[in-house]
């Protein structure tokens, strides 16, 4: 751009004008304003491209090129080969590049995030964030920003692998006092005296909230580092809510609450893990009648948008405050008056939930109700699903 | 035939002896080893009506030392019973393209465990 004013001004010059001096200076600022916007880029610390709507590169950083570990220059293409090709060749999942770049400029005015881990010269996690940009309220292409999350990424994977392997070693041990405890108490109980069984009872149920406890972490783990497998195949979110209503009747009648299932009988398949799913909406259901008053009803429904299938729970308890709602989804964070009473919880079964429903590549969340109650909800998208996260590791 | 003696390799020592009890308690005659090739060493001397085998075990794991005593005309008709923490069903199908007549889930209910087997064993006609 800079050239072709420079030449502009050589040819003025030639015809004989007598603005130079105002042309000197107008070649002087736009110098200036170019070396400002590439300080400014440069100094940088994400990696940043900006594509046309083409899809051709049409400005870079140095530090795009540093995290991509690609020639400054090969950046543009005028190398003979396209650094995509080398980029994918090095990427963790070479399969899915291509296919993962498109999903970005799928939806010119959305912005798009996601991760590209590459294998070599180094390991490197970037987590990749584009954007559309505009020019005179046109669309004139996308911006993408590199942001090295490498370290992140391993301390993540080091903290699943850490409470994988504490939750296993414990486990065994475990599972030992938890058997030798219901032998004793099982085959000899009658030759014990009322006080010693009843130690013996108050040992084996402490044991087995311990084991559920483990069991939990375990589980929480193991989704969250993607190891857990899950089995996708379409899932009927009618049947699914049905299924849990049945499965959860005696607690509600425990609970002198009725279940009630609202929505649209023809709500559409989800691709998902039937029991994993299963898992969410059973603790979802139980946490509702915890906290249902007696004679209450708990909503079950399935409502169809534009991105999938949104699952609700609701009850007509005391509600929760809203600056607590979000804190509910991490580990044992119990929030409300009734933590007491729910001994039977490990803790985990909202943080469990999320992640079961970040698997399927949904979200969770919970709402106030007016004038009383609470709403669980999960959204179910229709297609995408992230079957390998990029913090994949070996099998335990 | 009703099965009586039973051979179990596990190597860690607790579960081991609950295991013993609990089998014990359920009418069978335990003999314990600590790992697959101390099982088919013992199984050289003395055969038994029936071998569980732990899934996991050092030296030798309950799915090998499975197919080598179901390659051994002399104790391949024995049933083999896997006890095993990995529960995926990837890892039931291998116990079952080992030979094995039945699979286990650890952690087991130590009050069911001598049930458990004895349903297997009379769900399987070479029991």
């Amino acid at each position: 751009m800079l050239t072709a004013l420079r030449r502009a001004v050589h040819a003025l010059r030639h015809t004989g004008t007598r603005h130079d001096e105002d042309l000197n200076r107008a070649l002087d600022e736009a110098a200036r304003q170019r070396d400002l916007f590439y300080s400014i880029i440069n100094a940088a610390s994400d990696g940043l491209l900006l594509y046309d709507t083409t899809g051709q590169l049409v400005t870079a950083n140095q530090r795009a090129a540093e995290l991509l570990a690609v020639a400054f220059s090969e950046l543009f293409g005028r190398a003979s080969q396209d650094p995509h090709d080398d980029i994918e060749g090095r990427s963790a999942d070479p399969a899915t590049y291509r296919e993962a770049m498109a999903m970005h400029f799928a939806s010119p005015d959305a912005s798009h995030e996601d991760r590209l881990e590459l294998r070599e010269p180094r390991r490197r996690v970037l987590r990749r964030y584009s954007r559309p940009f505009f020019q005179g309220g046109q669309l004139a292409g996308r911006v993408f920003t590199y942001t090295d999350v490498t370290t992140e990424s391993d301390l993540d994977r080091m903290k699943s692998e850490f409470v994988s392997t504490a939750s296993h070693e414990l486990r065994t041990p475990l599972t030992s006092i938890h058997g030798a405890l219901q032998l004793a108490l099982a085959g000899s109980g009658h030759k014990l005296d009322e006080e010693d069984r009843e130690l013996l009872r108050i040992s084996l149920a402490s044991t087995d909230r311990l084991v559920r406890l483990v069991n939990d972490l375990l589980d929480l783990s193991k989704i969250e580092a993607g190891r857990m497998p899950f089995d996708i195949l379409p899932v009927d979110v009618r049947g699914l809510l049905e299924e849990s209503a049945r499965a959860m009747q005696g607690l509600a009648s425990q609970r002198s609450a009725s279940l009630v299932i609202h929505g649209l009988p023809d709500a559409p398949a989800v691709p998902g893990d039937h029991d994993h799913l299963m898992r969410v909406m059973t603790n979802l259901v139980s946490n509702a009648l915890k906290y249902a008053p007696e004679r209450s009803e708990v909503r079950l429904a399935a409502v169809p948008t534009s991105q999938g299938v949104e699952i609700r729970v609701e009850d007509q308890g005391p509600g929760i405050p809203a600056n607590q709602l979000d804190r509910l989804f991490q580990p044992f964070s119990r929030v409300g008056i009734h933590e007491r009473q729910t001994a039977g919880g490990t803790g985990l079964g909202l943080a469990i939930s999320r992640a079961i429903v970040e698997q399927h590549g949904g979200k969770i969340w919970a709402e106030r109700l007016e004038p009383r109650g609470t709403r669980f909800a999960f959204l179910l998208p229709y297609a995408e699903f992230h079957t390998a996260p990029l913090t994949h590791a070996a099998v335990a | 035939m009703r099965v009586r003696t039973v051979l179990l390799a596990e190597d860690d020592p607790a579960i081991r002896r609950i295991a013993e009890i609990a089998l014990g308690r359920e009418g069978f005659d335990v003999y314990t080893v600590g790992d697959g090739s101390e099982a088919l060493q013992y199984l050289e001397d003395s055969l038994f009506d029936l071998v569980i085998l732990d899934g996991l075990m050092p030296k030798m794991d309950g799915l090998e030392a499975c197919r080598r005593m179901k390659a051994n005309p002399r104790t391949a008709r024995i049933p083999v019973i896997i006890l095993s923490a990995r529960s995926q069903q990837a890892d039931v199908a291998a116990g079952r393209a080992a030979g094995a007549a039945g699979y286990i889930r650890k952690p087991f209910d130590a009050t069911r465990l001598g049930r458990q087997v004895r349903a297997i064993c009379r769900s399987r006609a070479q029991c």
